[in-house]
């Protein structure tokens, strides 16, 4: 779900810009001096993962794919700050280095994918995971926020292309929906799938990331 | 194994087959912009080259066979974004 250029109108672009940089200089703040030397490597290896597995498109339905997102994945395992920024990061290098979206729309793809998807997608996951106690209490938050983040997520798109004057909402975010609750389901699957290896693993690696989780 | 070391290994298979599984359908943004038609407008982003990137849509310029191309620059893709964020993390990292 990366805007190409030309789409959206300048208001559009300035306000997420602004938006976005808002989210990044918040989460600079809060990791600034906090990350464990243990991680460093752990980071650069998620947001590559993370990259990889977006360049995997599914069908979804005839004629549409979809693709693994991996906001919440990296919320989830990095923290809130980490995983904003790391997403944001991705989102960078799919822009410059692969015209994977627009140069003036990237405050809004950065919004879509990294606040949405990882900054967002981390309180959805804190919030519901207290619902139920335990490992399953983790997974059933992680399919839970995967699912909320890439809905969201084409909500806010389709309110971007609306407010750019060219689509009326009505019209867009309905077919938007019907394709990303299907791609929701897909993101929380493989959100769950990887978090549960994770959690195998982790007994014997008692890696410090876990603790976010357990 | 280390954690970060089977995640890389991961995402560079992942790259490397991804030419052969990836679904070649428009993703869903890409799938309503054609099917509301707004034909006009998908005309004017294209026209709307604000730079060329190096690696434009996953291919590597140059190399015909489409699937090596596409696993080439995904595999660029994965040591940049790898060495970005391992970067970023190392300026944030505790310092005491």
């Amino acid at each position: 779900m990366h805007i190409p250029d030309g789409i959206l109108s300048p208001e559009v672009n300035v306000t997420m810009a602004v938006s976005s940089v808002g989210f990044i200089a918040y989460s600079m703040k809060q990791v600034y001096g906090k990350v464990k030397k243990q991680n460093i490597m752990f980071a650069g290896a998620l947001g590559a993962f993370i990259f990889a597995a977006q360049m995997l498109n599914f069908a979804v339905a005839k004629g549409t794919s979809g693709h693994f997102l991996g906001g919440v994945l990296a919320g989830v395992l990095l923290g809130p700050g980490m995983g904003t920024l790391v997403m944001t990061l991705i989102v960078l290098v799919q822009t410059l280095l692969f015209q994977d979206g627009g140069v003036y729309v990237m405050g809004a793809n950065i919004f879509n994918i990294a606040v949405v998807g990882a900054f967002f997608g981390y309180y959805v996951f804190a919030m519901t995971r207290s619902l139920i106690e335990g490992a399953t209490g983790v997974l059933f938050a992680a399919f839970v926020a995967g699912w909320i983040t890439i809905v969201a997520a084409s909500i806010v798109c389709s309110g971007q292309l609306a407010f750019a004057g060219l689509f009326p909402f009505i019209k867009l975010v309905g077919p938007m929906i019907a394709i990303h609750v299907k791609i929701g389901i897909a993101e929380g699957c493989i959100t769950v799938c990887i978090l549960l290896c994770l959690l195998r693993v982790a007994k014997k690696e008692s890696s410090p990331l876990m603790t976010n989780l357990l | 194994m280390k954690l970060w070391a089977f995640f890389l290994l991961a995402a560079i298979v992942m790259v490397v087959l991804c030419a052969s599984f990836a679904s070649r359908s428009p993703d869903g943004l890409e799938k309503v912009m054609i099917d509301v038609p707004v034909e006009a407008v998908l005309e004017a982003s294209a026209n709307n080259c604000v730079f060329h990137a190096l690696l434009p849509d996953y291919t590597f310029p140059g190399v015909a066979n489409e699937q090596f191309s596409t696993s080439l620059s995904g595999m660029i893709g994965v040591l940049v974004t790898f060495s970005l964020c391992s970067a970023l993390a190392l300026l944030m990292v505790c310092k005491k």
